[in-house]
């Protein structure tokens, strides 16, 4: 089957993979429709309508994904610096641009704007961007910004979803085609998604990746409900989605939906015919999805264990392709890092983590790399990766949210928390000044994209485990 | 230059003004103040002057920068513009921007921002800044909004209990944000605009109502007098690079605005504030700066407080108006309104920009223009993201800066 990779346009290159943790690996993914080159493990950063929350888009450009220390030569092994910038000399492509994470539309968001009547989303997009065929891209501003956009079925941000109240999806019939879909609420709008209205979405919005549709699985595990409708129902809509997407020319690759839930003998069968789609029409496929975890409330181990078998599965039939993990619910929609972590261990090379935007919510900065507490400070609160800025220690702290420059990635990405006092955060947070929650966004991006860096940096140099250990250990600590 | 009046002297001077000072006692002569000397560290040089009007072009030079004038001061209120930051701020050309003394002393408090070394340190600020005295605030909290109190709108209720009392002192109130009393005197807002360390300050002063007695009025322009006194004072023990402007009171009464006028303008003040009530239109507040504005001297600086809509700027900068600030255009944009100049104000929430993907303000040059349409910011708007205020709010400021540089070319080409 490896002999297949050539037949697909989406590429992943394993550049290097964990002795200990044998599904975590460093990937170099191209895309053949673009130039753009991501390295992986990488994630994907969720979006309100395309929009990062509290922050504007052009501020994010500029200030979250702006690295610092351009001339900085001291990750010469896998940079160079050429002119003004850095270039990631494996990829081709700028530091900045193949160290972003993939930004996520949600179907809910775009399917149906607001007071129409139906799915009208494309409609909007295309009007919006007749003359530049921009899609999404152009009418969210994302320009210059998402290195690739993926069009997600579900979205950890949105608080709209395809389940309903009483926590099961609905699939119904629609009228007029008599084709099965899923119901969703479109923020007060009822719509019907089925395998048309996503491929018409994407036909306008034009993302990089999109999603197949799938029947979420809400059964808890050991239940006596059985998912196999809903593994049938989206090996369907895939195969659908494919055969529609080759004949309208639809632009962007799909990712195939591994559903299951925690049934791991369900989620092998969905796997395996998702990989016989994929190799019957392999130029529309751009990598794997295992979606839904954690859904049915499945303990961590039972996550795993579903995730750890279908990496096994997909790796060894068509490893050059990616294998993405969105639509989480219970632990895994927040995206923890201990939860990221194990989900790159088992495989997953792309992740979803609505994580730094959650804690920004919560007036909490990230502090991934222990650098918010100096050499030989005593009255410091145990470290737990986080600094609760509302906190009153930091109504008089003077200092920036960073104190140390202990890790190289930090010190390029994170300029946010070197920058603004802990004493005016928090006294942004306390009056309720939107600049508050916009410079911790900010900073929280920054440190995010600087750990996955930092993951990957030790995947290169064969550190992976001893990195898994001491993010787990810190986990520990910080439960006592 | 300092008239320096003793910390025990003035303690006596505060327990005999409780018992026997007469709401008429006139202010220090400016004799004791000796003449003014201008720092090198702040001046008001006039590059052109209108051959059709009283408009003028000039720079004001500040320790953090040059500001063009006349311009428009945006107001953050507690050391930060709503949801934009000063980069974008700085690009959409925001040369000039003014903190409430008052709220800042309230929470952070003006020591913790003094700790973090001054204002433009906490916020992260390289260009000029302006703090109030908290005059303002001390009458909202008496009177409410100045809208309230022209429309005599009574919010007896609400504001009970919040300012205790004013005296020769200085205002008694209760914080809004632990309750504890605090006492404002023109000492103690000096030293906190020291603390803060703003390039522009203004002295304690008492902003009386529309609606008020004349010989109501009359005591308030006397103790503003005395307070403004007792500012300038403890300014000159400790200049510190800052420039202080006075503020010009009398309501709309033109006999006490020359009063007004006359006494401040001969004390060793840096620039010239008029505030006080300006009155209940824009048509008395015309008439006010066409009879007030001639009387001011033409080698300072000057500045409109709390009044910056589009169309008295276009009125008042003829009148020799250098600088406006108000939250107006900010607080407009949070609230769904654009301003714009090929289609005027815009209310984003109308279904009428639903489907209208054009750039919100045709000619404009700044981000919000190239980057959004009209109907993606409906479309936030209507889905309530924060994100929509940001960008209204950050367009409206684009609007100003841009609509102040106009002015000031129709100045350089005699057209205003």
């Amino acid at each position: 089957m490896n002999g297949e990779s050539t037949r697909f346009s989406v590429h992943l290159e394993t550049i290097a993979a964990d002795k200990e943790w044998t599904g975590a690996r460093l990937g170099r993914l191209r895309n053949g429709d673009t130039s753009v080159c991501l390295w992986t493990p990488t994630w994907v950063l969720p979006t309100v309508r395309g929009a990062v929350p509290a922050v504007n888009n052009d501020v994010v450009r500029e200030e979250a994904f702006a690295f610092a220390n351009r001339s900085d030569r001291s990750m010469a092994t896998e940079f160079v610096a050429v002119g003004d910038g850095v270039i990631d000399d494996l990829c081709g492509s700028s530091m900045e641009e193949s160290w972003r994470p993939l930004f996520q539309l949600g179907l809910l968001d775009f399917i149906a704007m607001k007071g129409g009547n139906g799915p009208n989303g494309a409609e909007t997009l295309r009007a919006a961007t007749s003359v530049s065929g921009g899609g999404a891209r152009e009418f969210c501003n994302l320009n210059g910004l998402a290195p690739s956009l993926l069009l997600s079925i579900r979205s950890t941000l949105c608080p709209f979803d395809f389940i309903e109240d009483d926590a099961q999806p609905r699939v119904l019939q629609e009228e007029t085609s008599g084709a099965r879909c899923l119901r969703g609420d479109a923020r007060g709008t009822r719509v019907l998604a089925g395998s048309e209205s996503v491929l018409e979405l994407q036909q306008a919005a034009r993302c990089e990746f999109y999603e197949s549709l799938y029947e979420p699985v809400v059964a808890p595990p050991h239940s006596s409900i059985a998912p196999t409708r809903a593994v049938d129902r989206t090996i369907h809509w895939a195969a659908e989605m494919l055969r529609s997407a080759s004949e309208r020319d639809t632009p962007g690759k799909m990712v195939l939906s591994v559903t299951g839930g925690a049934c791991i003998a369900e989620r092998q069968r969905c796997a395996t015919a998702m990989m016989q789609l994929a190799l019957q029409r392999p130029r529309q496929v751009g990598g794997f999805n295992v979606v839904g975890l954690g859904l049915g409330n499945e303990s961590p181990a039972e996550g795993h264990a579903a995730v750890v078998a279908v990496a096994r599965q997909v790796r060894q039939s068509i490893p050059h392709l990616p294998l993405f993990a969105t639509g989480g619910g219970g632990a895994y929609a927040t995206g923890s890092p201990l939860q990221v972590l194990r989900l790159i261990a088992a495989g997953v090379d792309v992740v979803e983590s609505r994580y730094p935007l959650v804690l920004a919510e919560y007036d909490i900065a990230l502090d991934l790399f222990g650098e918010s507490v100096e050499n030989g400070e005593t009255d410091a609160p145990p470290y737990s990766g986080q600094l609760h800025l509302r906190s009153l220690r930091h109504a008089r702290d003077a200092r920036p949210i960073l104190l140390t420059r202990g890790d190289t990635h930090s010190v390029r990405c994170c300029t946010v928390g070197r920058q603004y006092s802990r004493a005016y955060l928090h006294h942004l947070l306390k009056v309720h000044e939107m600049l508050g929650s916009m410079l911790l966004t900010l900073h929280n991006l920054q440190q995010y994209c600087a750990w996955f860096a930092a993951i990957r940096h030790s995947l290169r140099h064969g550190g992976f485990n001893a990195f898994y250990r001491r993010v787990a250990d810190a986990h520990h600590r910080s439960l006592r | 230059m300092s008239a320096a009046v003793s910390p025990t002297l003035r303690r006596l001077q505060r327990k005999v003004w409780k018992w026997v000072i007469d709401p008429y006692t006139t202010p220090p002569p400016a004799e004791q103040f000796g003449p003014y000397e201008r720092g090198d560290f702040f001046r008001f040089t006039v590059l052109h002057r209108s051959r059709r009007s009283r408009a003028r072009v000039g720079q004001l030079h500040t320790p953090h920068g040059v500001v063009n004038t006349p311009n428009f001061v945006a107001v953050g209120t507690n050391a930060a513009l709503k949801m934009v930051d000063q980069p974008r701020a700085n690009d959409a050309g925001l040369e000039l921007m003014f903190c409430n003394t008052f709220h800042l002393m309230l929470q952070p408090g003006a020591d913790v921002v003094a700790a973090a070394g001054g204002l433009h340190r906490f916020m992260q600020r390289d260009r000029p800044l302006m703090t109030d005295s908290g005059g303002f605030q001390v009458f909202s909290l008496a009177h409410g909004s100045v809208y309230d109190e022209l429309n005599m709108k009574t919010r007896k209720r609400e504001l009970e209990g919040r300012l205790l009392r004013v005296t020769e002192d200085g205002a008694t109130f209760r914080s809004y944000v632990d309750g504890r009393i605090l006492t404002l005197t023109p000492e103690s807002s000096v030293q906190a605009q020291k603390a803060l360390g703003a390039d522009i300050i203004i002295p304690l002063d008492e902003l009386p109502p529309y609606h008020i007695e004349p010989e109501a009025l009359r005591r308030s322009v006397y103790l503003s007098h005395r307070w403004e006194a007792r500012s300038l004072q403890e300014h000159l023990r400790d200049v510190r690079q800052q420039a202080m402007y006075c503020v010009v009171h009398g309501g709309v009464d033109e006999s006490l605005r020359r009063l007004s006028a006359e006494y401040l303008t001969a004390l060793p003040f840096d620039g010239i504030g008029i505030g006080g009530s300006l009155g209940k239109d824009r048509q008395e507040l015309i008439a006010l700066l066409q009879f007030l504005m001639p009387l001011l001297p033409a080698d300072k600086p000057n500045h409109l407080l709390g009044i910056a809509d589009m169309e008295s700027i276009e009125q008042a900068v003829p009148l020799g108006v250098d600088t406006f600030d108000s939250c107006y255009p900010t607080r407009l944009g949070r609230h769904g309104t654009l301003l714009t100049r090929s289609r005027g104000r815009v209310r984003i929430r109308s279904r009428q920009w639903e489907r209208v993907f054009e750039p919100v303000d045709e000619g404009c040059g700044g981000f919000v223009s190239r980057h959004h349409t009209l109907a993606y910011l409906h479309h936030l708007w209507r889905a309530h993201e924060p994100l929509a205020a940001a960008l209204l709010t950050l367009h409206n400021i684009q609007y100003m800066c841009d609509e102040m540089r106009r002015l000031r070319e129709r100045i350089l080409d005699d057209a205003l």
